[in-house]
C-alpha cells in the first residue's frame, strides 16, 4: 500500500514536471505561429500524451480522459486544422488547470467531475475536419439505423454528417429486410454496415457520435492511432539535474551542520605538534565547509519559479479586464532560498494583479492620455548589497497623493497638520496603513490599497521591506527588498542564568555597559525600569526576569522586579550588558549577563509542541554541539509589557530645535581642560590602547592594528591646546573617508550625544578647528580630521587630489543644517573655490537669479524646497548649470531620481575626497552620470 | 496499538526511574543517547525538560517522571537519553534516571492497564499495560501519548 502511494506519488510529480512548461507554451503559441510554434506544440502534445500515458498506468480515468481531450486538440493544432486563438487558448489552460487539480488530489480524481472542462473542450474536437486516412485506424461501424435514428431524435443525414466531421465512411451497406412498400415506408430494422476510418480513439468516437459500443469496434490488426505520428524534434538538452525529496534536502543540511561541528571537535583536540594528523583535519576543515557552502546552494532557486506564472496571470487579468497588457521579466536567474520564495507567492501576486487591475488603463484612456495602447507591467529581481531586490513598476496611471491625502484625513489617520509635513514619499507609505487598505479607498486612490498593509507584514516576516514610487499619470513602482536567505542569520549571542540565547541582528540596535558609578544608570520610572539614553527614555527589560516568569508581567511582577534590584537604591549591579533592541519603531533594552559576541547561526524550527512559547522564534546547534534557543524580541517585550510602556518613552523631553538640525557627536577630552567633539558619522572606529603599543619612527609615532601601521596624531601638536599626560588606557579614534591612515590619539571618551548644535566659527579660530559649540555648558571644539590629515600628510593631500585651483569660481551651496553648511563649505573654500549658501531651494533659486554660478551643490532633504524640487525648478527655468547632489540618501532608488530630476551627479554627505573630485571633475566640464 | 494483541513475544527495552521498572516496545525507539547535556527551554511546560541537538536536528527531551506524576527525573552518571522514533513522536526523546535490559514478554504475560481499577492518576493514560516479569512487574508505556500529553499541558496554560 505504501509502495503504491508511493509510486502514484512519483506520477504526480512527474506528471506536474511534464505539465510545467505546457502554460508557457500555450501562452506562446499564442503569440507565435507557424514554424515557431512548431516546436511548442510538438511539445505540449508529448506533455499531454506523457500525462495520459501514466494516468492510464494508474487507472486515474479522469486525468487520462481530460488529457486524452487535450492531446486530441493539440493534434489537431499540429495538423494545423485549428489555430490556436485565444478561445483554444483558453480551453487549454483550463483544461491544464483542471489536470493540475486532479493530480493535487489524485486519490479522489476518479470522483471527480470534468464534465465542464469537456464541455469547453468538445467544439475543438468537433470543428475538426476529417482527417486524411493516410493515418487514421479503421474501425467496424453496426447499426440499427431505424432504432438509432428513433432513440437520438436524430434524422439518418445528420448521423453521417456527424460521422463525415470525424472520419470517413468506407464501404457503405444499408441492409433492410424485405417489406410490403404498399404498407407504408419500412418500418423494420434498417441495418447499417460500413468500414469506418478516423484518427480519433474508439472512445471518443463513441462518446462523440453517441454510439453503443457494440455499435463502432476496432478492427483486428488495427494498432490504436500513433499518438505521435509526425516526427517531433529531439530533445537537444538533456535536464541537468533530478528532483529530490524536500525533507532530504533539510536532512542533508542538518548533516553539513553536524560534520561542522565533529569539525570543530577535531580542531580543539588535535595536539599541536602532530604534524600530519593537523593536516589531515585542516583538509578536513576546507572540505567541510565547502560541503557546508554547497549544501546551502541547494536551497536556493531562482526566481524564475515564482515570476513563471505571472505571464498566465497577467494574460487572464488582460482578457478579463479587457486590457492590453506587455508583462516584461527581468532577471529571472537571480537566485533566492526556497522557503523566501514561497513566502514571497502571495505579496508578489497582490502587487501584479493590483497593478493590472487598478495601475494599468484600458487602452482607450491611455491613448487619450497619449501612451501606447499596451500598457507595460515590468517584473525585475537583482542582487544589491547583500539582499535581493524585486521591483514591479507599471506605466499605468500612478498613485495621485492628493486622493491618499484626503483619505487619510477622512479616516482619520492623520490630522491635516501632519499631512502637511509629510514628503510625498511619506504620504505614499500611507497606503500600506490597514485603515487605508478598504475597499472604499480603491476607487478613490486609483484603487491601490487593497491589502497593502498585509503585503508589508508579509514582507516584514521575511525580514524585508516595501518602497512606493509613483509618479501620477506616469506608473507606479513597488520596490521590494529581501534577505538571500533565512536559513543562516547574524545573531549576537548573550548568556543570562549561565544559558546561551541568540539575539538576531536585525532586531539589534547597540550594546551598552552599565559600571557602577558610570554616567548610565537603570532608573526607575514608577514600576518601570529605564535608563537614560542620549537623553530619552529607554525602557528597559531584565532577561533573566522575563525568563523566569512564564505568565506576561502584571502589575504585582513588575512592583516585585523593581523592589529586587532597587532596594539599596541605585539598582545597578557591578557590571551590566543592556542589549538595546527595535521592534517596528519601539526600542527597549534588554539586561543580560554577558556578551559573548556575533556569530553567524543557522536557523532551525522550534519543536511543534514549544512553538507557541512567544520569547523564542527557534533555535540553533552551536559550535560545541549545543543547542540554543533564538530570542524574540517583540515576544520578550509584549512578555514584560513594555511594548504598551513605549508611549512613555516617546515621551523624551521636548527638543526645541527641528531635528534636522540635530548632529550625532562624539564628545571626548584630551588632557585635563578641552572638551572636543567629532561627527559620529565620520568616525570608522575607536580603538583602546597602552601607550606602550606606540612606536616612534623619526619623529612620529605608530600604532600597529591589525597589521596596518596607523600614525598618531596628538592634538596637542597641531592645535594650540594643554598638552595631555599619557594615561594607562588611551583611545585612538579612526577617522572614516581619510585617504591614509591617521589614529588621533584622546585620553577620554565622554558620550556619544544627539543634540542641536550650533556652530561658532568665531570664537575659537584655528586650523583643524570647525568651530566651537557649548555642549553640556561648555565649550566645545569640533575638529576637522580632514584638515588635521592634510596637515600631517603635508603636500601629499594636494597631489593626490588633483584638483585645479582656478581664479575663484563661484558655487552655490543649498544645505539646511548649519553644520553640514559649515563643513562642507569649509573644504571648498579650503579648495580655493568661492562658497556662497543658501538654506532651502527657494533660497537657492534666488541666489541663481541673482548670481552667476559655476556650479550648485545641493542637500535632498530640506525644509520649504526640497532638492527634488529644488532640481527641477533649476532644470524648468534653463539655469544652465552643473548640479551636485550631496546627500545622506544613497539607495539606488534615490540616484535614479536625482538623475530624474535633473542632477548631473551625487555623492554622499562626508566623503571629502569624492567631493572634491567630484567637484574638480564638473568645473572641468567632464561628463559624470549619476546611473551607478 | 494500546495491548499487544497478537501471539508473537514483544521486546521491550526497560528503564529506571529511581525503583520503579518501565518499558517501552523496542519497535518504539531509535536509539539511547549518552548524551545528555540539555539545554533549559524557559517557559515550557515542566514535563519539557530541555532541548537537544542530536546530528544536527533539535530533539524536545520530556521528564517521564514529570509526565507520570512522580517526582522529576535526577540527571545522573547513568542518565540516558532514549529517542523515539520519528512516526511515534517526532523529534522527541525522553530522559531516564538509567537503562535496563531488553526484555522479550508474551502476549499472555502483559495485562491491558484498566484505568477504572486504578483510579484517575497522572499519566495513568500513558500506561498501556502492565508486564509479569520473573523478577517483578514492568509498566509499559505507550510512547505515542507522550507528546499528545506535554501538548495538553501546555493548553491549559502550562
Amino acid at each position: 500500500m505504501q509502495g503504491e502511494r508511493l509510486t502514484l506519488f512519483e506520477f504526480v510529480s512527474e506528471a506536474k514536471e511534464h505539465l510545467a512548461n505546457v502554460t508557457d507554451d500555450l501562452l506562446a503559441l499564442e503569440k507565435q505561429q507557424g514554424d515557431a510554434a512548431r516546436y511548442r506544440i510538438d511539445r505540449l502534445f508529448r506533455a499531454m500524451h506523457s500525462v495520459k500515458g501514466g494516468a492510464g498506468f494508474f487507472a486515474r480515468r479522469t486525468v487520462e480522459e481530460l488529457a486524452h481531450r487535450m492531446e486530441t486538440v493539440l493534434g489537431q493544432l499540429r495538423q494545423g486544422r485549428l489555430t490556436a486563438d485565444a478561445a483554444l487558448t483558453d480551453a487549454l489552460l483550463a483544461g491544464t488547470d483542471r489536470i493540475y487539480a486532479l493530480l493535487d488530489d489524485i486519490e479522489r480524481s476518479n470522483d471527480a467531475d470534468i464534465a465542464d472542462v469537456c464541455a469547453r473542450l468538445r467544439p475543438f474536437l468537433e470543428s475538426a475536419p476529417a482527417s486524411p486516412l493516410g493515418t487514421a485506424v479503421r474501425y467496424r461501424l453496426q447499426l440499427d439505423l431505424a432504432e438509432h435514428c428513433r432513440r437520438q431524435g436524430r434524422t439518418p443525414s445528420l448521423l453521417v454528417r456527424a460521422l463525415q466531421q470525424y472520419g470517413q465512411i468506407i464501404e457503405p451497406h444499408l441492409q433492410s429486410p424485405p417489406t410490403d412498400l404498399r404498407r407504408g415506408p419500412p418500418d423494420g430494422p434498417l441495418l447499417f454496415e460500413a468500414i469506418y476510418a478516423s484518427n480519433l480513439g474508439l472512445d471518443e468516437l463513441r462518446a462523440a457520435l453517441q454510439l453503443q459500443p457494440e455499435q463502432l469496434t476496432p478492427i483486428a490488426g488495427e494498432s490504436a492511432p500513433p499518438a505521435e505520428c509526425s516526427v517531433a524534434k529531439p530533445e537537444t538538452v538533456q535536464p541537468q539535474s533530478v528532483r529530490i525529496h524536500l525533507p532530504l534536502l533539510d536532512r542533508l543540511m542538518s548533516l553539513a551542520g553536524e560534520l561542522v561541528l565533529v569539525r570543530n571537535q577535531a580542531l580543539q583536540s588535535v595536539q599541536a605538534a602532530d604534524v600530519p594528523l593537523r593536516q589531515v583535519v585542516h583538509r578536513l576543515n576546507s572540505v567541510t565547509t565547502a560541503l557546508q557552502e554547497t549544501v546551502m546552494l541547494t536551497r536556493m532557486q531562482p526566481v524564475d519559479h515564482l515570476f513563471g506564472r505571472f505571464p498566465r496571470l497577467v494574460r487572464d487579468l488582460a482578457r478579463q479586464l479587457d486590457k492590453q497588457i506587455e508583462l516584461t521579466l527581468d532577471g529571472t536567474e537571480v537566485e533566492l532560498d526556497k522557503t523566501i520564495l514561497e513566502s514571497l507567492s502571495d505579496p508578489l501576486t497582490h502587487l501584479v494583479r493590483n497593478a493590472c487591475d487598478h495601475g494599468l488603463e484600458t487602452s482607450a484612456l491611455r491613448l487619450a492620455a497619449g501612451k501606447p495602447a499596451s500598457g507595460r507591467l515590468l517584473l525585475r529581481a537583482h542582487h544589491e548589497g547583500g539582499q535581493i531586490r524585486i521591483e514591479v513598476r507599471d506605466d499605468g496611471r500612478g498613485i495621485d497623493p492628493q486622493a491618499i491625502r484626503r483619505k487619510a484625513l477622512e479616516k482619520g489617520l492623520r490630522t491635516a497638520a501632519e499631512l502637511d509635513r509629510l514628503s510625498e514619499r511619506e504620504t505614499l507609505a500611507l497606503i500600506l496603513l490597514p485603515g487605508l487598505s478598504t475597499a472604499a479607498a480603491v476607487t478613490d486612490v486609483s484603487g491601490r490599497g487593497v491589502g497593502m498593509d498585509v503585503v508589508k507584514t508579509n514582507l516584514e516576516q521575511l525580514g524585508g521591506s516595501l518602497e512606493i514610487e509613483s509618479r501620477p499619470g506616469l506608473g507606479t513602482a513597488f520596490h521590494l527588498r529581501l534577505p538571500l536567505t533565512l536559513a543562516i542569520i547574524p545573531c549576537l549571542m548573550v548568556t543570562v542564568d549561565g544559558e546561551r540565547f541568540a539575539v538576531p541582528q536585525k532586531s539589534l540596535e547597540e550594546v551598552l555597559c552599565v559600571r557602577d558609578g558610570a554616567a548610565l544608570r537603570i532608573e526607575c520610572a514608577h514600576d518601570q525600569e529605564m535608563v537614560r539614553l542620549r537623553h530619552r527614555l529607554l525602557p528597559v527589560v531584565r532577561l533573566a526576569e522575563v525568563l523566569q516568569r512564564r505568565r506576561p508581567f502584571n502589575a504585582a511582577t513588575r512592583a516585585e522586579i523593581v523592589r529586587k534590584h532597587h532596594a539599596d537604591g541605585h539598582g545597578v549591579q557591578p557590571l551590566t550588558f543592556i542589549v538595546v533592541v527595535r521592534m517596528g519603531g519601539e526600542r527597549c533594552g534588554l539586561v543580560v549577563d554577558g556578551i559573548l559576541g556575533t556569530e553567524e547561526i543557522v536557523v532551525k524550527p522550534l519543536h511543534p509542541l514549544l512553538k507557541s512559547l512567544p520569547c523564542f522564534s527557534g533555535a540553533t546547534v552551536l559550535g560545541d554541539g549545543r543547542v540554543s534557543l533564538i530570542l524574540d524580541v517583540e515576544g520578550i517585550a509584549r512578555q514584560a509589557g513594555v511594548l504598551q510602556a513605549g508611549v512613555l518613552a516617546s515621551a523624551a523631553p521636548a527638543v526645541a530645535a527641528p531635528e534636522a538640525d540635530r548632529q550625532a557627536v562624539l564628545l571626548f577630552r584630551h588632557g585635563d581642560r578641552e572638551q572636543f567633539a567629532v561627527p559620529l558619522s565620520m568616525i570608522r572606529r575607536i580603538e583602546m590602547i597602552a601607550p606602550g603599543q606606540i612606536e616612534r619612527v623619526g619623529d612620529s609615532e605608530f600604532v600597529a592594528l591589525e597589521g596596518t601601521p596607523i600614525r598618531v596624531v596628538r592634538l596637542e601638536h597641531y592645535l594650540r591646546i594643554a598638552p595631555a599626560a599619557d594615561q594607562p588606557i588611551m583611545f585612538l579614534l579612526l577617522p572614516r573617508h581619510l585617504a591614509r591612515p591617521i589614529g588621533v590619539l584622546i585620553t577620554s571618551l565622554i558620550d556619544s550625544v544627539t543634540l542641536p548644535i550650533e556652530l561658532d566659527t568665531d570664537c575659537v579660530r584655528e586650523d583643524g578647528v570647525l568651530g566651537s559649540a557649548l555642549i553640556n555648558e561648555q565649550i566645545t571644539l569640533f575638529l576637522d580630521l580632514f584638515r588635521l590629515g592634510d596637515r600631517i600628510e603635508q603636500g601629499r593631500a594636494a597631489q593626490t587630489a588633483a584638483a585645479p585651483r582656478p581664479a575663484r569660481q563661484r558655487i552655490l551651496l543649498v544645505e539646511d543644517t548649519q553644520f553640514f553648511r559649515q563643513v562642507v563649505r569649509g573644504y571648498l573654500e579650503a579648495d580655493g573655490y568661492h562658497v556662497e549658501t543658501a538654506n532651502h531651494g527657494g533660497e537657492g533659486l534666488e541666489r541663481l537669479a541673482a548670481g552667476r554660478f559655476e556650479l550648485v551643490i545641493s542637500d535632498i532633504e530640506m525644509p520649504v524646497m526640497d532638492g527634488w524640487t529644488f532640481a527641477r525648478a533649476v532644470r524648468a527655468r534653463d539655469f544652465d548649470v552643473p548640479l551636485l547632489a550631496l546627500t545622506t540618501l544613497s539607495s539606488d532608488s534615490d540616484r535614479a531620481r536625482a538623475a530624474e530630476c535633473g542632477f548631473d551627479r551625487y555623492e554622499v554627505k562626508l566623503d571629502r575626497e569624492k567631493l572634491r573630485a567630484a567637484v574638480a571633475a564638473m568645473l572641468s566640464g567632464e561628463e559624470a552620470s549619476v546611473s551607478p | 496499538m494500546s495491548t499487544p494483541s497478537t501471539a508473537a513475544p514483544q521486546l521491550f527495552c526497560t528503564f529506571f526511574l529511581g525503583a520503579k521498572r518501565f518499558g517501552i516496545r523496542v519497535l518504539e525507539v531509535r536509539e539511547i543517547n549518552r548524551e545528555t547535556t540539555l539545554t533549559p527551554v524557559p517557559h515550557a511546560p515542566s514535563e519539557v525538560r530541555g532541548c537537544a541537538n542530536l546530528r544536527g536536528q533539535v530533539h524536545v527531551v520530556l521528564d517521564i517522571a514529570k509526565l507520570l506524576g512522580l517526582d522529576g527525573t535526577a540527571l545522573g552518571p547513568d542518565s540516558r537519553l532514549v529517542i523515539l522514533k520519528p512516526t511515534v513522536a517526532e523529534a522527541c526523546g525522553i530522559l531516564v534516571e538509567s537503562i535496563g535490559d531488553i526484555v522479550e514478554l508474551d502476549a499472555d504475560a502483559v495485562e491491558p492497564w484498566r484505568p477504572e481499577q486504578h483510579g484517575a492518576q497522572p499519566g495513568g493514560d500513558l500506561i498501556a499495560g502492565i508486564g509479569k516479569l520473573d523478577d517483578g512487574l514492568l509498566v509499559i508505556l505507550n510512547a505515542s501519548r507522550l507528546l499528545p500529553a506535554v501538548d495538553r499541558t501546555l493548553a491549559r496554560g502550562g
